[in-house]
């Protein structure tokens, strides 16, 4: 599903970010990447989303080297992988129904598509009651859940969770790793980056650390280590 | 499908405009300024061309006689200046005749019928109105007549006062065309630059939305062409606006216009009439150009998808 092969990143002026990064994630994995905070994790994620482009090294996801993608690919891209960020990124003027109807929107979906799939993601996150409040009539938790139903609309093969629960208490971090459990239940691969070793602990699923960039660590059913 | 989509763009460009509406306006403002100071060339260079027309119309050599000058003798001036190529028509004014002009010319003006009335003697010479075939052949007929054998019987001819006043005419209405030429460019520059950084505006405080659009994967045409629409939009409304201006106003200016041309074939009020749709056109395509060509640029800057 995805393989990084002696990827390497560095921003202009400061340290590298990533580092010879190699890494073999297979479909419907649930993957765990953790370490503190500036070792390279979100930079990571963004290469994996094409947001950044490898220095060196390939970038293979689904058979597809996007090491090399050109501009007008990457919303190709995009649509296969689902992104879950810690600031939601939900537009406080539209309703539930309508920033989740956004992203079909503007990718081209016939309205009657809309009309069907918005419903749908929002039974899987549990939501189909609150389809027309704002984002500021909802909680940190059901914020986060309207971001992932909104990831789900283009059914991706990948959904990538950049520290879903950086802004949730702990109830509302239980909900939401539940329901990542339930989507990879379904069959998506989930990689979720995060520093919380509580939630790694629990998960028991595979861990991989991070530490300067490099990967210091890959556990099959791992724990936190740092 | 593609109705659709076309549905969705233009939504969205119609939002960008309305969410920064005060924005959106003085960009609009910005555009019909430029229009207007083109229009006013414009209308400028048509009321210079049909004055020098006018003026060039008027020309003639007044080929005044010597009062003691018989008939058949400026009769006999009149069939050599015929025999001219260079000549179109002469036109022979009799000392009667002159009078009368002049009577009618002068009829209010009490002073001048009064020291008439004393004159018992017609005190006007008998003269040739002389309408060449076109403006430069003029010099060339004076030049042959002065050297002809009736130089002598001539008392004076008037032709040099037309020229100067033509030069001046040219000279003035090209220096204002110069001038007005060199605003509407700034005014160009201005606009460009005006419409750019609203665009820019309107990007950055969608920044957020942008972003997102991105993320989910947007097509790039959601992200780019809302933007060009709205540039578009700016055009139109524009030009639209400085024709409900410009019309009006020149409606009102068109009579004092006018009546600098009494005697000729021209309105200027129907000349733009005439042209409405021309003009129209014209000023939809110069202030989409204007504001296209700034929306690509800003685009390009700041919407590298």
């Amino acid at each position: 599903m995805i393989k990084l092969r002696g990827v390497t990143k560095t921003y202009p002026g400061t340290h590298v970010a990533i580092r010879n990064v190699n890494l073999h994630i297979k479909p419907g994995e649930f993957v765990s990447i953790v370490g503190q905070s500036g070792t390279g994790k979100t930079t990571l994620a963004k290469l994996i989303i094409a947001e950044e482009k490898a220095e060196k090294g390939k970038i293979i996801i689904g058979g597809w080297d996007i090491t090399k993608i050109k501009n007008h690919e990457i919303p190709v891209l995009r649509r296969q992988i689902g992104v879950v960020f810690q600031d939601f990124k939900l537009l406080p003027k539209k309703t539930v129904f309508e920033n989740i109807a956004f992203a079909l929107e503007v990718s081209g979906a016939p309205t009657k598509k809309i009309k069907t799939i918005v419903p749908q993601v929002l039974k899987v996150v549990g939501l189909e009651d609150k389809a027309y409040r704002f984002p500021d009539q909802l909680s940190g938790g059901e914020k986060q859940r309207v971001v992932i139903a909104r990831s789900l609309v283009h059914r991706p093969k990948i959904l990538l969770a950049d520290e879903p629960t950086g802004n949730l208490d702990a109830i509302n971090v239980r909900e939401i790793i539940d329901l990542l459990l339930k989507i990879n239940k379904f069959g998506t691969t989930i990689i979720l980056v995060t520093h919380n070793p509580d939630i790694v602990n629990s998960l028991r699923k595979r861990v991989i650390t991070l530490d300067q960039g490099q990967i210091i660590s890959d556990q099959k059913s791992g724990r936190y280590i740092l | 499908m593609i109705l659709t989509t076309l549905g969705r763009i233009l939504k969205f460009g119609f939002q960008n405009f309305k969410r920064n509406f005060w924005l959106s306006l003085v960009t609009v403002f910005i555009l019909v300024l430029t229009l207007f100071s083109i229009s006013v060339v414009f209308t400028l260079n048509v009321v210079a061309d049909n004055a020098i027309k006018s003026v060039k119309d008027q020309v003639d050599i007044d080929v005044f006689f010597d009062p003691t000058v018989p008939e058949d003798k400026v009769v006999a001036v009149q069939a050599y200046l015929e025999s001219m190529s260079e000549v179109k028509n002469v036109e022979y004014i009799s000392k009667d005749q002159a009078l009368e002009n002049f009577k009618l010319a002068h009829k209010d003006d009490l002073q001048i019928q009064e020291s008439l009335s004393e004159i018992e003697e017609n005190p006007l010479p008998s003269a040739l109105v002389v309408k060449a075939v076109s403006l430069d052949d003029y010099s060339s007929i004076v030049v042959k007549l002065d050297n002809s054998e009736y130089s002598d019987l001539i008392a004076s001819r008037n032709f040099e006062d037309n020229q100067v006043v033509i030069e001046r005419l040219t000279a003035i209405t090209d220096r204002i065309y110069q001038f007005g030429i060199g605003v509407s460019a700034i005014f160009i520059l201005v606009a460009i630059l005006v419409v750019f950084n609203t665009l820019r505006m309107n990007m950055y405080t969608q920044r957020e939305e942008l972003g997102i659009m991105r993320l989910v994967g947007a097509q790039n045409m959601f992200i780019r062409l809302p933007f060009v629409l709205e540039s578009v939009l700016y055009g139109i409304l524009a030009s639209v606006i400085t024709i409900l201006i410009l019309f009006p106003l020149l409606s009102a200016v068109s009579p004092y216009i006018d009546s600098l041309f009494e005697g000729y074939d021209f309105n200027m009020f129907a000349y733009f009439t005439a042209n409405f749709w021309a003009m129209l056109g014209l000023q939809i395509l110069i202030s989409i150009v204007i504001s296209v060509i700034s929306g690509m640029i800003a685009i390009s800057r700041y919407l590298r998808v």
